[in-house]
């Protein structure tokens, strides 16, 4: 997809959102509640049709954006693993063992399970994976006086 | 009355209350660095312990933590892309280009020496300024609230690298997010989705690090076990970071704009103290002659928001101290201090108390002297962490972070905000939009509508026709077109 088909493409969906919100507002009960959404989903939908008719009426440097197409291009990275979004799931599933296993737990294996998969050794992995809860410990219970959840599972268990 | 003052300087000097300091700015330094915890925590569970201690002792204390979890802050924006504190955010936007670029200990160097003369400056301009500025502050009402925090918002469209129309979305989506909860002024819900835990609105702590620390270590994540922060050179000398002194010094007059926009903005109550940063970026930005290097590793977008936000503290207590009306969030938890002191803020704090307000201000000059000590000789050594390995920093820093947005309220739903929000910051990353603007939409968005209200309610639709906010719009449209009106007059009449 073009640099330009894609911009038109995020207009439209912030045009979207923009009506979707607007149209969300009007369920509110009180008017004073409105004036803020209705001010602002104003001001973005018009922003969002002015930056359609930007893209499709004024930009016209077409030798320009084919280049930028080509860096983007050239850029991309072929391994799934090269994309940010994909790292999003080792986020996910630390968020999820902190809910389940608990934060010392969870923060325990997500390390080691980390470092090891990413080419660290083992002694490196261990060292790591075990004073990460020992200093969220200290840190957080000791110093700052802060419980940290033990986790959903040790809960029922115990 | 002079006497006061001089006795009140005198007990700076005192080894108990120096102590208090020096433990004050430790812990300051330590929450300032932990992402997600930051110094309002940091001075929120220090309440409890300073129950028994003498005003001289805890207030010097207290104003130690505060000024120095901003220093704190800046080396983990600098070093990691992880702001500290919400008020480090901007310094993400150049100092870790810089990192990436090998120049992290000159970054660092500049962030502290400018957070040093930003916080001295500030407490000069609050000694100098207490008689003139306060009378000024007491006539602001609710109409000028609204223009001032406008002026915040109008610098969203100086933030963006490249398209302002997306720089302004953002800033609009962000005051969109600042919607969510119970209107203060109606007491309607809205957009909670009878969720409970969406009544309070969306934490700052987890839409902070979800949009600014996570998209950063997430795109380390992608360059491999052994892909590092730093391009550039892995041995740093102490020479870089003294270049990052000089480049202080050589951009003099910015950074005393800076600090005295932080200071102004510190000293209007409830504007909500982290525009100031924002505004000072946005200013340095409007004034440099390379406006398109900011956002790439220009040291005046680190020296701006540093001095900056160091200023604004020194502005906030003097507001705390005078009216009893904090200036920012932990000018609020410095007036709950000085509740729990027994001591009744007001203009009495001129008067009767006199030598413990300069003591207070004594203390803030202090405090920025021993935090940039306390840091300065490990910055090349705190620089190294930017050559260690991703396989390494990636998971330590997001168990941390992961840890910082469940534990200032202890609630699991922030993760989950954290985890989206980290979503949102990647989107607009990978679409050129803003996050920097978003943020300032959603912090200002909820003042926004609260002072707008009471405009309303008071004024009616005629609000604006006064004095003060034609006065307040005049300065921000000069503020946002001068600086480009006088480049392009430069560049003709070069060409």
């Amino acid at each position: 997809m073009t640099k330009k088909r894609l911009n038109i493409l995020l207009y439209a969906i912030i045009l979207v959102i923009g009506i979707t919100v607007f149209c969300m507002c009007n369920e509110l009960q009180v008017q004073n509640s409105k004036i803020l959404p209705y001010v602002v989903t104003s001001l973005m939908m018009g922003l969002a049709a002015l930056g359609i008719v930007q893209e499709l009426f004024w930009k016209n440097d077409a030798q320009e954006e084919r280049q930028e197409d080509l860096e983007e291009n050239t850029n991309t990275a072929s391994s799934w693993r090269s994309s940010e979004f994909f790292w999003l799931l080792p986020l996910a599933a630390l968020a999820a063992g902190c809910i389940v296993f608990g934060f010392y737990v969870a923060s325990f294996l997500f390390v080691a399970a980390y470092i090891r998969l990413n080419g660290g050794s083992i002694k490196e992995a261990a060292i790591f994976a075990i004073c990460t809860p020992v200093v969220l410990y200290v840190l957080f219970y000791v110093l700052l006086g802060l419980e940290l959840a033990t986790g959903t599972l040790w809960e029922l268990i115990f | 009355m002079m006497q006061n003052i001089l006795s009140g300087f005198a007990l700076c000097f005192d080894p108990t209350v120096l102590f208090w300091m020096l433990f004050g700015a430790a812990i300051g330094l330590i929450v300032g660095i932990l992402p997600g915890l930051g110094t309002l925590l940091g001075m929120a569970l220090s309440l409890p312990f300073i129950f028994k201690m003498q005003p001289y002792e805890a207030l010097p204390f207290l104003v130690a933590l505060s000024a120095t979890g901003f220093t704190g802050g800046s080396i983990t924006a600098v070093l990691l892309g992880v702001p500290g504190e919400s008020a480090n955010i901007v310094t993400t936007f150049d100092g870790y280009p810089m990192t990436q670029k090998g120049q992290g200990a000159r970054a660092i160097g500049a962030a502290l020496t400018s957070s040093l003369v930003g916080g001295i400056l500030a407490v000069f301009f609050g000694v100098c300024m207490m008689f003139i500025i306060m009378p000024l502050v007491m006539l602001v009402t609710s109409r000028e609230m609204v223009f001032i925090i406008l002026a915040g918002l109008s610098f969203i469209c100086l933030l963006g690298k490249g398209a302002k129309i997306k720089s302004l979305i953002s800033g609009c989506l962000g005051m969109l997010f600042s919607c969510v909860g119970l209107v203060l002024v109606t007491g309607e819900a809205r957009f909670t989705f009878d969720n409970p835990y969406l009544f309070d609105g969306l934490s700052l702590v987890p839409v902070t690090l979800g949009l600014f620390a996570i998209p950063p270590l997430l795109e380390l994540a992608t360059q491999g076990g052994d892909g590092t922060i730093s391009s550039g050179k892995a041995k740093i000398s102490i020479r870089d970071t003294f270049e990052g002194v000089r480049d202080v010094v050589r951009n003099k007059w910015l950074c005393l704009k800076s600090s005295f926009i932080g200071y102004f903005f510190g000293v209007m109550p409830g504007v909500g103290a982290q525009a100031a940063v924002f505004v000072a970026y946005g200013h340095a930005k409007s004034i440099s002659s390379h406006p398109e290097t900011f956002g790439t590793g220009n040291v005046q977008g680190v020296i701006a928001p540093e001095s900056c936000n160091n200023a604004k503290e020194s502005g906030s207590w003097l507001t705390t101290l005078a009216l009893g009306v904090p200036g920012s969030a932990t000018g609020a938890v410095g007036l709950g201090a000085l509740v729990l002191l027994g001591i009744m803020p007001g203009p009495s704090m001129f008067t009767d108390h006199l030598d413990l307000t300069v003591c207070v201000f004594g203390s803030l000059a202090m405090a920025n002297v021993l935090g940039f000590f306390m840091c300065f000789p490990l910055v090349s050594y705190l620089a190294r962490i930017a050559v260690i390995p991703g396989r390494i920093i990636v998971p330590l820093v997001l168990v941390i972070i992961i840890v910082g947005a469940y534990a200032t309220r202890g609630l699991v739903a922030d993760i989950y905000i954290l985890l989206a929000f980290g979503l949102i910051g990647l989107l607009l990353r990978r679409f050129n939009f803003n996050s920097g603007s978003m943020l300032l939409g959603f912090l200002l968005g909820d003042l926004f509508e609260t002072y707008l209200f009471i405009s309303l309610q008071a004024h009616g639709w005629t609000f604006f026709m006064s004095t003060g906010p034609m006065v307040i719009l005049a300065c921000t449209i000069a503020f946002l077109i001068i600086p480009s009106l006088s480049k392009k007059i430069k560049s003709r009449r070069s060409a």
